[in-house]
């Protein structure tokens, strides 16, 4: 691939995410863009996520008649808040977040990856965010690596002893930058040749930093004040989720 | 809001399509699947430098929106949507790789250009298949379609649940968002406060409506199954269409029609 290429996708990537946000959706990469083996590729490392994601869901359902119609109200909120423009105040402009992060905190990593996939395909249907081709590869970076690195954060920032909101703030600001360093990797693999892959995915990366960091720590602050709320609110629901055991909603803030 | 409102009825504007009366609507929906699959899958594995070769493709989206009834502008409309970020990727090509690639008559374009033009041709030809799918055959058909292609029951029901919940909640984020725009100085944006307390609450509200969607259902007999009256047939017009499509895909994929005329003519 062509120098004037990859430098190109950086000011593209630059361009998309500051400039027309409101037109360019930066986080799904869109229909057509990457070659097929590429695209294959990244569908065929999805499958076996989807596949235990899929066999965990059923089994909960097996047991709760109630779990599928709420899984399909939070992957329909998911949807809902990740098509929200919010501001981002360094760029001056609005973007969107993931709304990964919040999934796997409640639902759990497995769970939230079919909930992200679910999501990202009727997206790529109806409004035209990432593509048919590009599903595989929007499911790797959006749903597996989001609900993975944001599940494990919130887990690992628990044990350590932190609060509902500090560890519900650090699983959505990591989800949400790792989603984009994926992405950007996806992007510059799909684009770069063989051995200049690196220098590509840090260009590709740089260029996200604009509206990425801003947007990720509001990220955080989003799933922080959802965590907060319905520990106010709701606190039997996280009891339900398995977030907090039925001693702790008293003292969990 | 007028981000996720615009959303809202564009929504409404595919469902509305999706229940036209063309000989299209009425094919077996895994026909559709499966034909616009292999149109995509045509289109991507072209390299970044083909541009000629990826012409004749354009005749399948202009004849599914001809015979479908589909408004070519709303099709043009909704396609130019993705065309920001290929039309970024390509942009600067031209100025930046000016390494001979082509002649058109007296012409001499750059690989840049090739580039360019190719990248945007097929953003437009993948994108403007999948919408031709949504709009002849709707989420409700492609979501069974995919069951019967074995797709997991549980994902179908999921895809089915989002389905029906986003007209939903799409109405209440609407509503609280319009509430606050007209409670503000000058219909400004929410700031991120507001914005975290706004989607919290819609947070809540989902909660609480799974529990009154979820009593409804049990109290109408719910089993934890989506059932459906819709039964699929795949007839000799289903055969005919994927047969035909596919195998123009191939002819176009594996020669270069253009080309040929070209040598034809000369």
């Amino acid at each position: 691939m062509s120098l004037a290429f990859k430098i190109s996708l950086a000011v593209a990537t630059f361009s998309c995410t500051t400039l027309m946000p409101d037109q360019a959706d930066a986080m799904h990469i869109s229909e057509g863009i990457l070659p097929f083996p590429w695209a294959a590729l990244w569908f065929a490392v999805s499958l076996p996520f989807l596949f235990f994601a899929v066999r965990q869901v059923r089994k909960r359902a097996a047991t709760d008649l109630s779990y599928k119609p709420l899984l399909g109200l939070l992957t329909a909120t998911v949807f809902i808040v990740s098509a929200m423009p919010i501001p981002i105040p360094t760029a001056g402009t609005c973007s969107h977040p993931c709304g990964t992060a919040i999934s796997a905190i409640l639902l759990g990593p497995l769970a939230s990856i079919l909930v992200g996939a679910g999501a990202l395909l009727v997206q790529a249907l109806l409004m035209a965010h990432g593509g048919i081709s590009t599903w595989g590869a929007n499911i790797v970076s959006m749903a597996i690596v989001g609900s993975v690195v944001g599940f494990a954060v919130f887990k690992t920032f628990r044990r350590m002893g932190a609060g509902l909101a500090v560890a519900a703030f650090a699983a959505g600001l990591l989800a949400d930058w790792a989603t984009y360093a994926t992405t950007a990797l996806e992007l510059a693999a799909g684009v770069g040749a063989p051995g200049e892959i690196g220098p590509l995915f840090l260009q590709i990366a740089a260029a996200f930093v604009p509206t990425q960091l801003p947007i990720g720590i509001i990220e955080g602050f989003m799933a922080s004040g959802m965590v907060t709320l319905l520990a106010k609110r709701r606190p039997d629901m996280l009891v339900r989720f398995h977030i907090l055991k039925p001693e702790e909603v008293s003292s969990c803030l | 809001m007028s981000h996720i409102e615009t959303s809202y009825l564009d929504f409404g504007r595919l469902e509305a399509l999706s229940r036209g009366d063309s000989f299209l609507h009425r094919l077996d929906p895994r026909t559709k699947v499966l034909t616009t699959v292999f149109f995509v899958l045509a289109v991507i594995s072209f390299d970044a430098y083909t541009v000629s070769a990826l012409l004749p493709f354009l005749l399948y989206p202009a004849v599914l929106s001809g015979w479908g009834g589909l408004p070519v502008g709303y099709l043009l409309k909704r396609v130019s949507l993705v065309m920001p970020f290929a039309l970024m990727v390509g942009l600067f090509n031209p100025l930046l790789d000016r390494d001979p690639g082509a002649t058109l008559g007296p012409l001499e374009l750059s690989g840049g250009w090739l580039s360019f033009a190719s990248i945007l041709l097929r953003v437009f030809l993948a994108s403007s298949a999948a919408f031709i799918l949504i709009a002849l055959t709707g989420m409700p058909d492609i979501a069974l379609a995919l069951e019967r292609m074995k797709v997991p029951r549980i994902f179908v029901v999921q895809i089915l649940f989002v389905y029906r919940y986003i007209f939903v909640l799409t109405e209440e984020a609407v509503r609280m968002m319009r509430a606050y725009t007209l409670r503000s100085v000058h219909g400004r944006r929410p700031g991120l406060g507001i914005y975290a307390q706004i989607v919290g609450h819609l947070l809540l509200r989902t909660l609480d409506r799974a529990r009154r969607i979820y009593l409804a259902m049990v109290s109408r007999g719910f089993d934890g199954e989506v059932h459906t009256l819709r039964t699929f047939h795949l007839g000799l017009r289903d055969v005919i269409f994927l047969v035909g499509w596919v195998s123009v895909f191939s002819l176009f994929r594996y020669q270069n029609i253009p080309a040929w005329i070209e040598r034809m003519a000369g």
